[in-house]
Order: structure tokens, then sequence, then C-alpha cells
């Protein structure tokens, strides 16, 4: 069952191309890993699907809803952004609040849920990424890999259709990746919609269904993690792979 | 040195330290009035007025504040009478000279301010600003939860700088008749010829109100870091 379809969707900045229609049908419970190069466009993307950036034109359809990205109302972004929440590399915590009201902050302003529903669903969901224990710790209070727990934890809170994580792993330190992988191999595990933008191929395949690689604003090629990263027929993509278990 | 002049001159001093606060802190605050507007319009390059804003700051910031002080001075009343001319019973405008004082330096102060806001605001990193849109904020909501109390104590360290700034710029106004500790100063100093005497005074005083200040707004600037950031 599709649950959102992204339609044309092109954007450019001072008259450079960086998403040159992109279509993308997602169904429900799908992983979908974004793969590429460096400034291909993968970050902008998902910044384009939950209108952190404007497209220039384009449509999304999620939930019997569908948008005209280039006219979309303030009420329907906010509409769009209590479906599709975010997750971002740098963690992006809310410096000035504690773990757990980072994870009510969104409940109570962008849900509008009563203070203590919030409380009880930001509680639930600190268990669930076993950080109980520093709901009341600052970001700053935090390691790398608990802010990346909390920020995944603030976006599930909302519990939204889809999920987007934009590089989850690639501002820790590596013996902290594991734990960050590991939750979200357990949303992937529970049915949770989610686009991953990653550099690490093992991730990719280890939670992915679908694997999109992305080069020039573009989707180059899609497919299973089979296809895509065991067997690449493209040699682009051969090449790229190549280079990234180089650098490994 | 009379050291016998100095402690006789003190109270006499003292008497017009209120002169000093009130020209400073009503200027900063009123400056602050005008900085905040200034600086939305500039950060969201408004066409026309944030180019007008653009100047205002560039002279403002250009230009000594005693030649300010005169030009407000000199400009004022006589841009009031203009202003006021179609009115058949106008005549020229004559202005207390404390409230020139308060205009000068409310504007020289807004100029400050509002580049003060702008480099607090850029201080606060923009992915705050998306993280708190992706949850699902209002912009006003995002402002007021994450950005706002972020901002704050970026801004006090250049807020203390801009007021302390215009507490000793208030020794410029006795050249538009205002008698505040310079003034005083001067006025003491002329009847006995103790300048030195006089003028060690007002640095005494000076140096403790600067040192007041300072203090007061580094502890509120302790006091909402810990609140804001633990």
């Amino acid at each position: 069952m599709t649950l959102l379809k992204i339609d044309h969707l092109k954007k450019s900045f001072n008259k450079k191309t960086i998403l040159e229609d992109v279509n993308l049908e997602i169904n429900k419970g799908d992983v979908i890993a974004v793969i590429g190069p460096s400034g291909s466009g993968k970050t902008t993307f998902l910044k384009n699907i939950n209108l952190l950036e404007h497209p220039d034109s384009g449509t999304l359809s999620i939930e019997d809803k569908k948008l005209d990205l280039s006219h979309v109302s303030t009420q329907d972004e906010l509409w769009l952004r209590r479906h599709i929440a975010m997750v971002f590399q740098n963690y992006a915590l809310f410096k000035n609040k504690t773990a757990f009201e980072n994870i009510t902050t969104g409940l109570i302003y962008g849900k509008h849920l009563d203070k203590k529903e919030a409380a009880k669903i930001a509680e639930e969901e600190l268990k669930q990424v076993n950080m109980l224990d520093k709901k009341d710790f600052y970001p700053s209070q935090l390691s790398g890999g608990q802010q990346q727990r909390i920020g995944i934890a603030r976006a599930t809170a909302l519990k939204p259709s889809v999920i987007l994580f934009d590089e989850p792993t690639s501002a820790l330190d590596p013996e902290l990746v594991g734990t960050v992988v590991d939750d979200i191999d357990q949303l992937a595990k529970n049915g949770q919609t989610m686009i991953v933008v990653t550099h690490l191929i093992s991730f990719a395949k280890r939670i992915a269904n679908k694997v999109i690689f992305f080069e020039d604003g573009e989707i180059l090629s899609a497919g299973t993690p089979e296809e895509i990263i065991d067997n690449p027929k493209n040699d682009r993509i051969k090449k790229f792979l190549e280079a990234v278990s180089r650098d490994k | 040195m009379n050291v016998n002049f100095m402690i006789e001159s003190m109270p006499k001093l003292l008497s017009v330290l209120p002169v000093t606060i009130f020209l400073s802190v009503i200027g900063v605050i009123f400056g602050l009035i005008l900085a905040i507007p200034i600086s939305i319009v500039r950060e969201k390059r408004i066409p026309v007025l944030a180019q007008i804003f653009d100047v205002y700051i560039s002279l403002f910031r250009g230009i000594p504040i005693i030649v300010q002080i005169y030009i407000v001075y000199y400009g004022l009343p006589r841009l009031l009478f203009l202003l006021n001319q179609n009115n058949p019973g106008a005549k020229g405008f004559t202005m207390p000279s404390m409230i020139i004082g308060i205009v000068a330096f409310a504007l020289n102060a807004s100029a400050n301010l509002s580049e003060a806001f702008r480099s607090a605001y850029h201080g606060v990193d923009k992915s705050q600003y998306d993280a708190a849109i992706s949850v699902g904020l209002t912009k006003s909501t995002t402002f007021k939860k994450v950005v706002i109390p972020q901002l704050i104590p970026n801004f006090i360290p250049n807020f203390t700088n801009i007021l302390l700034d215009l507490i000793k710029d208030t020794a410029l106004v006795y050249n538009i008749g205002i008698v505040e500790i310079m003034g005083q100063a001067n006025i003491l100093a002329s009847f006995s010829f103790n300048y030195l005497e006089a003028y060690l005074d007002a640095l005494v005083i000076y140096l403790v109100v600067c040192f007041i200040f300072a203090s007061l707004l580094s502890l509120l600037e302790n006091k909402i870091k810990q609140h804001v950031f633990a």
C-alpha cells in the first residue's frame, strides 16, 4: 500500500539545479536507504520532503492528501510535519531544554497534546531508547550517541507516518555508532516507515528493503539492497561502492 | 593634591549621578525598543526599509557620538518646526536638553544594539530552528521557545559593552548643557582650579558605576545561562 508518493520534485538554488525531477513511491513499512556521493542532493531531498526547504515544484501525496509542493499553505506545512518527522545529522537537540523537554516540546506545541499526555509519551519513548535515567540532562551533558538517541525518541514520539534520517551516524564516534544503528534497526523491525540517508553501506544493507542511489540531484538507480549494493549494474554505483569500501 | 577638596566634592558629584544613570538607562531602553524592529527588518531583508536601516546603522556606527549629539541638538528642533510648518500657530521649537540627550543616546544605542541582536541571533545554530520546525512548531513558537531563550545569553555580553559605553559617553552631554558627573566636575573645578582632584572624583564614580553595572549584568548572564542551559 503506497504511503508516500513524491512526483517530479525539483529544487534549484541560485540558478543551480539541486534536485532534478525526483520521483519516489514508498509503501507502509518500507525502509529506504539513500546513498550517493557528498553533494549529490541527498540531504536537500530530505529537507524538501518535510519542507524545511521549499521545492520549486512537484507533488507529495501522503495519507490521502496531495500537496502541490510549489504552493503549500502554512496549515498544510504544519499538517505535513505531524506526519513526517526528522532526525538530524548533528542531533539538533534544543540546547535550552532537557532530554525530556526535547521530546515534549513537539508534542505540546506541535501536536497540541496536554502536558500530562506528552509527559507519558516522552517517558515511554525515553524508556524505549534506554535513556529514562537521563531525562533531566541537557544536551551538553550527553554524549553524541545519547543525544542522537534522544533525537530518535523526539521523532518517534510524534508517531509520524514516516521518519527521515539525515546521516544519523556520521557525526558519532565509531564506538557509539552501534547503539544508534540498533535503535534504528529496532524501529525498522517494528514496521516504522523510514527514509535513511547514510554513508554506511553495511547499515543500509542491514535495515533497508530498498536502496536508492543519488547523483547530481537525481535518482540514478533504485532497487533492493541485493540489486544496488551486492550486484550493481551501473558503473558509477560500482565505482562509488569501491571507493567507499576502500575508505573503510 | 587637595584631598579635602576631593572629599568635599564627592557628595556634590554624587548628587548628579542620577542624571548619568537616567540618561544611559533610558537611552538604552529606547535603543532596545528601536533595535528590535530594526533587526527584524534587516534580517528579513524587507525591501527599501532594510536598505534604509543599513544606511542608518552605518551612519550611527561611523560618526562620533559627540557629533550625533550636536546634530540632534541643532537638527531635531528644526526638523520638528519644519514638520509643523503648516500649523498656523507654529513657532520655533525649543527642547529640553535632557530630551535631546535621550534621543541622541537612543538613536546611537539602537544602531549598536541591533548589530548585537544580529550577532546573538546568528549565534543560535540554524539546526535549532530546523529541528523546532520539524517537530511541528510554528515560526513564532520556535522563536519563543527555542531561538530567543538561546539568543539572550549570547546578547548580554554585547549589551553590557553598549550600556557601559553609553554610561561613559554621558560625559559628553555637558556640551549641550546637561549637568551630569563630568559637567559637575568641570563646574566645581573651575571655581577652585582643582581640576585634577575633580576629575579624579569623576574617575572613581565612573569606575564604580561601570563596575556595578558590569557585575550585575554578568550575574544576570550567568543566571540565565544556568536557567537556559542547566
